[in-house]
């Protein structure tokens, strides 16, 4: 063993070497703000920890699975979240400006992992319908994702509710000038026709797979890691104002709502038909402009949605690839009529 | 705000307080931790590695004597310790110091006694220094400041630089030797 001068200045006092200013201190490129964000963030998930052993969750291991699981239970109800940089995802997401959105966007750093493989949930915009979550997988090994490696996901509303409509789709890899290749991240559209306020959303990472065209499909990576996260509501949304049922027509409203993200309109069909309910539905802006919503991808901003009709009720759901500002938006007009938003 | 009454509101779990000192701190911890590293930190490396000590800090704010007043000698040793152990976890040597080995091989039972006398012995030593001397060994030892950037600070030229550590280094061989350690020769 041996011994260092440099060791040996471990114990120097401290008043010998307080009057020392490092070289440098106006050069150096790291940024206070970021390190405060990063302090702070590690110090919500300390605390975010200690809540976890307080109410008993564990680590658990599910032993039906094939591989090692790592399954984290953590409720966030009770900690301070703290929204980190990810902004420069929802950039690519939504395009440069995301000042609607950007106080809405949370981040939950929650981290699974097993042997093979780390799976981070970075952050989650969603107003309950519509669901963005920025996900990231990094080998442990450090070796890099290839180019045509994709991961599969699945998602759950946790614990699983009847009539629950929670679906996934729309996995999009998000370039990423960070981390080396063995680090990447996604982004994962969920949505529900149904609200998702107090359940939790389990996603599951079930490895990486790629296609070959002589030999089909590979997976490449087999892990099977999952996790749930608190979708908590959010409040940057309004809801249009629906007069009393007119229950002699064929159908009638039950909600409106909008979000920057979505729109959701909701009714019940008096007498269940075959035929299209919704024929043109317009947003009405504060300055008299309208623009159409339409799943159409030729009208302006094309959107993505589903549509539901079960027994008598019915559901509307669209996604806007733009965001919009909703203090900007004063009704809906469906069908020619005006419901005002509140 | 003082460091005193920033020491009293960290150890009220005060985050404004928290916030307030790594902004008054932040260089001053990342510029070590750059120094010790050397180049095998990113930025990003640099400000998680900050980020961790100023955490330390605030889960050991309890430890912390606020009868002093100032909490700058605290940081700057919590940012060295920090970094040392993080390269020795990642098996990255911190930047190799020219003759910083003193003693090449010791055994376990010296290594005990150097270790129960290192305080005395290294702050004795360096109360024998002139200012200069001592200012220039700690930059280099402590600080793990280039030579060159040293000799421009200061306004000294690299070889009177060298020749100062080496001297420091003579003295410090023959303070061990004359408590019963063996040093390079």
């Amino acid at each position: 063993m041996r011994l260092r001068i440099s060791e040996l200045c471990d114990t120097l006092e401290q008043d010998v070497y307080n009057e020392i200013q490092p070289i440098g201190l106006d050069e150096i490129s790291t940024s206070s703000e970021r390190i405060k964000k990063i302090a702070l963030g590690k110090l919500a998930y300390q605390n975010i920890k200690v809540e976890s052993e307080k109410v008993g969750k564990l680590i658990k291991r599910k032993s039906v699975r094939a591989l090692l699981i790592a399954a984290i239970v953590i409720c966030l109800s009770c900690a301070t979240v703290f929204a980190l940089n990810n902004s420069i995802f929802f950039r690519q997401i939504f395009g440069d400006d995301i000042s609607t959105i950007e106080n809405s966007i949370q981040s939950p750093r929650v981290v699974v992992h097993d042997s093979k493989i780390k799976m981070s949930i970075e952050s989650i915009l969603s107003d309950g319908y519509v669901s963005y979550l920025v996900v990231s997988l990094e080998k442990l090994n450090g070796d890099k994702f290839t180019i045509d490696e994709k991961p599969r996901f699945a998602i759950h509303e946790e614990p699983i509710m009847k009539g629950s409509s929670l679906s996934k789709y729309g996995t999009k890899e998000l370039k990423n000038n960070i981390e080396g290749g063995s680090k990447k991240y996604y982004s994962i559209i969920a949505s529900s026709d149904t609200k998702i306020i107090d359940n939790n959303i389990s996603i599951e990472f079930k490895g990486m797979y790629k296609y070959d065209d002589k030999f089909g499909e590979e997976c490449t990576l087999k892990s099977s890691l999952s996790v749930n996260i608190n979708h908590t509501d959010n409040k940057n949304c309004k809801y249009a104002v629906i007069e009393s049922p007119q229950k002699d027509s064929k159908y009638y409203f039950t909600e409106v709502y909008i979000s920057p993200i979505g729109l959701v309109i909701k009714g019940k069909e008096n007498t269940v038909t075959p035929e299209p309910l919704m024929y043109r539905i317009q947003i009405k802006f504060n300055n008299g402009n309208t623009e159409k919503i339409s799943y159409n991808s030729q009208s302006g901003d094309s959107m993505s949605g589903s549509v539901h009709r079960d027994s008598g009720t019915f559901s509307y759901l669209f996604e806007f690839n733009k965001l919009k500002d909703i203090n900007e938006i004063k009704s809906i007009l469906l069908n020619n009529k005006e419901y005002l938003f509140k | 705000m003082e460091d005193k009454m920033l020491i009293i509101g960290i150890k009220k779990n005060d985050e404004e307080c928290f916030k307030m000192l790594i902004d008054k701190y932040s260089n001053y911890v990342s510029v070590i931790i750059c120094n010790i590293a050397g180049g095998t930190m990113t930025t990003q490396d640099i400000e998680e590695l900050a980020a961790d000590v100023f955490v330390a800090i605030w889960n050991k704010a309890e430890k912390i004597d606020n009868r002093y007043g100032n909490i700058k000698p605290y940081i700057g040793a919590m940012a060295r310790n920090i970094t040392k152990s993080r390269l020795r976890t990642l098996k990255v040597l911190p930047v190799s110091l020219d003759d910083d080995v003193i003693i090449a091989s010791v055994d376990d039972v010296q290594k005990k006694a150097i270790e129960s006398e290192q305080k005395e012995i290294i702050n004795q030593f360096v109360e024998t220094f002139s200012q200069l001397d001592r200012e220039i060994f700690i930059r280099y030892y402590f600080l793990y400041e280039k030579i060159k950037k040293i000799s421009q600070h200061l306004n000294v030229n690299e070889a009177t630089v060298k020749t100062k550590l080496s001297r420091c280094r003579e003295k410090l061989k023959k303070c061990l030797n004359e408590r019963g350690y063996e040093c390079e020769t």
